[in-house]
């Protein structure tokens, strides 16, 4: 919200500057976004003192007191004698333009009038700003009270709707600074005419409007003063006419949402109703809109002239023709309204307040402003009496607070005058009832006060936080005991960027049709009912899209190397919720190497293996690795990962066919490599502590043995069989060779450790153990000996 | 005797192996050498003459003897320091091990994060990013018309469930498991409907929350400032009057700006000050929801995680977290 520092300095005494005034309200919760000073470049109060029309345009002589200057203008609407603020040739706009001299053929223009937009008052104009005639022509625009100003944005939160007007601003200010407000003048005269001769209003739905008053008065519709423009400019306000801006006037002084209607545009009687089903109703922004049953109107006899709180209809408007208004003043239901408003995507100042909540106790008050700046500014004649529909009185509520009570929530210290004063300041009127407790009387405006917490805060914002000495708690508390995954995520992370990988983090949400590629199940798919663009439909079932998009954005930069990892959450539908599981996913492609001591390598298979078999270590379990089932990987290349019998992921190559799908050319020597492993699945099998394994007694005996046997066998059973053997203390496999002379054979190649922790080894027993190892290779494998 | 010494001299000085020291051995002191042709002229020399001539001869012979020995020690050690120095190798040459992987600036952040707070006592909880329009709206103070709601821009996955828009659900979750006290905290992924230079429709936050009894306000003060005083260093903090349904009373929490050291700049608006968090005393409304005893209050706080990484590592664009870019994770090794 636009605060003028002029027009709240009319409702209370300031003596500090616009800065730190912001500064001081920020602190007390009206946080102040930016203090802007008005601008006026240096213009002065020029007179229109000769118009000639040429080519559409107009070329004027104007009088800026010292001087007589040329100026051409575009607006039509310039009328001689009429004042509007001129620069001179050589002035600097704040968009960075030079007012320069201008030929229209014979004529010199040798400045410009200014429109509002020019004065950074508005964002588009359509015109020039006229000012007032009683001006004197030369004087300064910066010794005009009006354009020597500052305008403070201040950025409320939604509950401090009594803050949305000059007003409330005060009301803060008074809290803080402890001086008095001052009110508007109200005062105006009658006529005979009695509004009761000419309209009634019947009221249908008390729920939703408790509240509705209207007073009537003929009028003359002209442009409203000068200063008043300005104010409503100031205040982000476009101006219309004297009738329209008074209400916006008082809409922005006081906080209550008026509506004019031109009383002769009106069918009979006000109806405040529901609106019919299909309704409908040409608002004041030139659109129609469709009603439904749920919103809440203002009719009269045939059809709705406004939907309540939101907005009135073109046809029952104030135009330059109306004679007598009726000035609408009430109180709508704050849910009913936003319901309205979000219905109809159509949002206002009024709906804005009355959405968060309009002082009921304010109508009449309000309406009486009104009228009497009517009578000031559009020669008005006000009708007797008024009209106040209401089914009960709007008393304010009491609450009762233990000071106490409030210095221990807030751990502060603060006596007992002192916080009875603050709540004095704030017109919630203390009345001290026991030794620690006291009442307070909660204004009407105020709908976020509810309870002594509240008071507490009040009490606090308006001393300041800054009052309150911070303090360190004693915590009785026990820990509670972590499931693996929480402590190991961590700890994985690490363990990978020192492997070489790096951590990249993706959107939960992807394409739904790539997610169709990887994954079989579309039932578990959890979609977004309102997604922001297309390609982000669908949460993750699995992390390799985000990752192969990571490896496709990485391409585009030139990279040659690429090996990340994420660590995130993948989801699945279950019924009307949710299933969400930890995943570890990574992709490899490119070099794996490329340095002066091991010259270039490409990542393959077993690059991405040391995840897995980190994971092993870290975690002390052990996965078997079995030929993928999973579309998406190369079938020869790929390994599903099993932990006690149930899948937990797959390393594996992407299959050539899905390059195409990432529009990736499909280099053999380059290949993706993909990763993915369910973290909360191995937390499930994690062995607790891996017991200390005591270190052979005697000194171990050192063989090798290599063996030839079909290409089909795995290492890894080989490997096994031989570790089983009771004296075998380690295995290492050192060589795979697969080009021997029988191309379906290959030769592996084993360093065995042997240990004996009765006596030391003697050569017999070691050929002794060797042979029955080889025997049990060649029963099993039919494992032939290289030769 | 002196012609010998000074030949000697001369021989030593231009021997550079160890053969030329055998040679020269054998030429002074061998059976047919310098010095012992020496010893057989001693025969015609009187006695005292003798003695005098012998004691010179053995004089120059010990000499010698040393000299050698010096000059051998010191051809060997040249020598060695030659063989080592044709094995030298260009120390400069970058390391076997390159350190090329990183940790994504967001968990680093979280981790230091989860540091601090853990070394205070706080525990680590994880929450749900598919939730309940119950517990990340209601349960929390925010009922279905409340103009709050207008604050986070909502995806949503059906009418009652969501993705989560904060982190403080997680407070309902924990409270309605665990009796009080609690005191932890919970980082992790939130969204909202927005996407801007500003604004990514997926962010990270670190949501905390202590519940004992006799909590006040000024404990909030005093760990939060604490926690921002370690990780932004030693900066001013100020607590700021705010508003969040589900705390009461609510503050925003700057901290002087540590780009211009509170003078004013681009990043904190010229304001001298950057708001790094928002917090307050737990609503009573909310204890009254998870059905804890009156006795009890407390005080919660939520931070945006690429806010303190984009302060910290000075990353002027939020996008740059989300593309992973490899030049940019790998500034994070």
């Amino acid at each position: 919200m636009k605060v003028s520092y002029n027009w709240l300095k009319e409702f209370i005494d300031i003596e500090l500057s616009a800065e730190e005034l912001a500064e001081k309200i920020t602190m007390a919760g009206l946080e102040v976004d930016s203090v802007t000073k008005t601008e006026t470049y240096g213009s002065v109060v020029g007179e229109v003192i000769d118009i000639v029309e040429k080519d559409n345009l107009y070329l004027t002589k104007v009088d800026i007191g010292s001087e007589i200057l040329n100026i051409a203008t575009a607006d039509k609407n310039v009328n001689l004698h009429d004042k509007f603020p001129v620069v001179k040739e050589g002035t600097l706009l704040s968009d960075g333009v030079k007012i320069s001299r201008k030929k229209f053929g014979d004529f010199v223009s040798e400045g410009m009038m200014l429109s509002a937009e020019e004065l950074n008052l508005e964002e588009n104009s359509s015109g020039l700003l006229r000012l007032d005639e009683t001006l004197r022509n030369g004087m300064a625009l910066s010794e005009i009270d009006e354009f020597d100003d500052y305008i403070i944005d201040i950025e409320l939160t939604p509950n401090r709707a009594d803050a949305l007007s000059i007003l409330g601003v005060a009301r803060d200010v008074r809290a803080i600074t402890k001086k008095s407000i001052r009110y508007p003048q109200m005062d105006f005269s009658l006529i005979e005419k009695n509004i009761k001769n000419y309209i009634s209003v019947k009221v249908e739905d008390y729920k939703n409007c408790p509240r509705y008053t209207l007073l009537m008065a003929d009028v003359a519709v002209k442009p409203s003063p000068m200063f008043m423009r300005l104010r409503l400019l100031k205040s982000g306000i476009r101006p219309i006419n004297n009738v329209v801006d008074i209400t916006n006037y008082v809409l922005m002084a006081l906080g209550q949402p008026m509506h004019s209607f031109d009383f002769n545009r009106l069918s009979g009687d006000i109806c405040v109703r529901r609106a019919k089903k299909q309704e409908k109703i040409l608002a004041l922004d030139s659109k129609e809109y469709e009603l439904d049953e749920s919103m809440l109107v203002i009719a009269d006899s045939k059809k709705p002239v406004a939907i309540a709180g939101v907005m009135g209809s073109e046809e029952s408007s104030v135009t330059e023709d109306t004679k007598t208004v009726a000035l609408e003043s009430a109180h709508f239901n704050p849910v009913s309204v936003r319901m309205t408003a979000r219905k109809l995507k159509l949002h206002s100042e009024s709906s804005h307040r009355f959405e968060r909540g309009v002082d009921p106790n304010l109508c009449l008050t309000a309406s009486s402003y009104a009228v009497s700046l009517l009578e000031k500014y559009a020669d008005a004649k006000v009708y007797m009496g008024y009209i106040d529909q209401k089914e009960t009185e709007f008393k304010p509520k009491t609450i009762v607070c233990s000071f106490k009570g409030i210095n221990r929530l807030l751990g502060s210290d603060f006596e007992q005058k002192a916080i009875k004063e603050v709540t004095e300041y704030l017109d919630f009127k203390p009345k001290v009832i026991s030794i620690d407790k006291f009442k307070v009387t909660i204004p009407t405006y105020r709908f976020d006060i509810e309870g002594e917490a509240d008071i507490a805060e009040e009490v606090a914002r308006c001393m300041g936080y800054d009052k309150i000495t911070p303090t360190l708690p004693v915590v009785q508390t026990s820990f509670k005991i972590k499931k693996p995954v929480d402590y190991a995520k961590h700890q994985i992370t690490k363990t990978l960027a020192d492997m070489g990988l790096s951590e990249s983090v993706n959107y939960s949400f992807t394409d739904s049709s790539k997610l169709k590629l990887f994954s079989e199940n579309e039932d578990e798919f959890v979609y977004l009912k309102n997604p922001l663009i297309e390609g982000q439909d669908v949460m993750r079932t699995t992390l390799v899209c985000g990752l192969l998009d990571n490896l496709k954005f990485n391409m585009s930069k030139n990279a040659k190397s690429v090996a990340l990892f994420e660590i995130g959450r993948v989801f699945f539908k279950e019924s009307d919720f949710a299933k969400e599981f930890d995943r570890l996913g990574a992709v490899m492609w490119g070099e794996a190497s490329f340095n002066w001591i091991e010259g270039r390598r490409f990542y393959d298979f077993y690059d991405m293996k040391s995840v897995a078999e980190m994971l092993e270590r870290l975690f002390n379990i052990e996965f078997s690795y079995k030929k993928t089932k999973r579309k998406f990987l190369h079938t020869g290349r790929g390994a599903d990962l099993f932990a006690e019998g149930k899948d937990v992921g797959f390393i594996g190559e992407l299959h050539p066919d899905f390059y195409d799908y990432y529009d990736i050319k499909f280099d053999k020597n380059m290949r993706i490599i993909l990763c993915e492993i369910d973290l909360n699945s191995i937390a499930e099998y994690v062995k607790s502590v891996k017991m200390f394994e005591r270190l052979p007694k005697l000194p171990t005996v050192v063989r090798d043995l290599a063996v030839v046997v079909d290409k089909s066998v795995d290492a890894f059973d080989v490997k096994r069989t031989i570790e089983l053997f009771d004296n075998v203390y380690d295995v290492v496999l050192f060589d795979v060779y697969d080009k021997l002379e029988d191309s379906s054979k290959k030769s592996l190649a084993f360093r065995i450790v042997l240990k004996n922790d009765d006596k030391t080894f003697v050569d017999t027993e070691i050929e002794e153990i060797m042979n029955a190892v080889f025997d049990a290779l060649s029963k099993k494998f039919d494992a032939k000996l290289r030769g | 005797m002196y012609h010998i010494k000074k030949e000697f001299e001369a021989l030593i000085a231009d021997a550079k192996t160890e053969e030329d020291i055998k040679q020269i051995k054998a030429k002074f002191l061998g059976k047919k050498g310098k010095v012992s042709e020496l010893f057989k002229q001693m025969g015609g020399l009187g006695d005292e003459q003798k003695k005098e001539f012998g004691k010179n001869i053995n004089k120059l012979k010990k000499y010698i003897e040393d000299s050698l020995t010096d000059r051998q020690t010191q051809i060997k050690e040249i020598r060695k320091k030659e063989s080592l120095e044709k094995e030298s190798i260009d120390v400069t040459l970058p390391a076997r091990r390159g350190f090329l992987g990183s940790i994504h600036p967001i968990t680093k952040t979280i981790i230091e994060i989860e540091d601090i707070f853990k070394s205070m006592g706080f525990d680590v909880e994880t929450g749900y990013e598919i939730e309940y329009d119950k517990y990340n709206f209601e349960m929390l103070n925010i009922p279905k018309e409340h103009p709050a709601r207008d604050m986070q821009d909502t995806f949503y996955i059906n009418d009652n469930v969501l993705l989560r828009t904060h982190t403080s659900p997680t407070q309902i979750r924990v409270m309605e498991n665990k009796k009080p006290p609690v005191m932890f905290i919970s980082p992790g992924k939130v969204y909202r409907r927005d996407s801007d230079i500003t604004h990514s429709p997926m962010f990270h936050q670190v949501e905390g929350l202590l519940i004992d009894k006799d909590i006040h306000f000024s404990d909030l003060k005093g760990v939060l400032s604490d926690f921002l005083r370690i990780f932004f260093g030693d900066v001013p903090v100020r607590f700021r009057p705010s508003y969040f349904p589900f705390t009461e009373p609510s503050a925003e929490v700057d901290i002087g700006c540590i780009i211009c050291g509170g003078k004013g700049c681009r990043v904190c608006s010229n304001t001298g000050y950057l708001e790094v968090l928002g917090c307050g005393m737990v609503h009573p409304n909310v204890l009254k929801n998870v059905n804890y005893p009156d006795e009890y209050n407390g005080f919660a706080f939520g931070l945006g995680v690429e806010r303190f990484a984009m302060l910290k590592y000075g990353i002027d664009n939020i996008k740059l977290f989300f593309e992973n870019d490899m030049r940019f994770l790998k500034q994070f090794s």
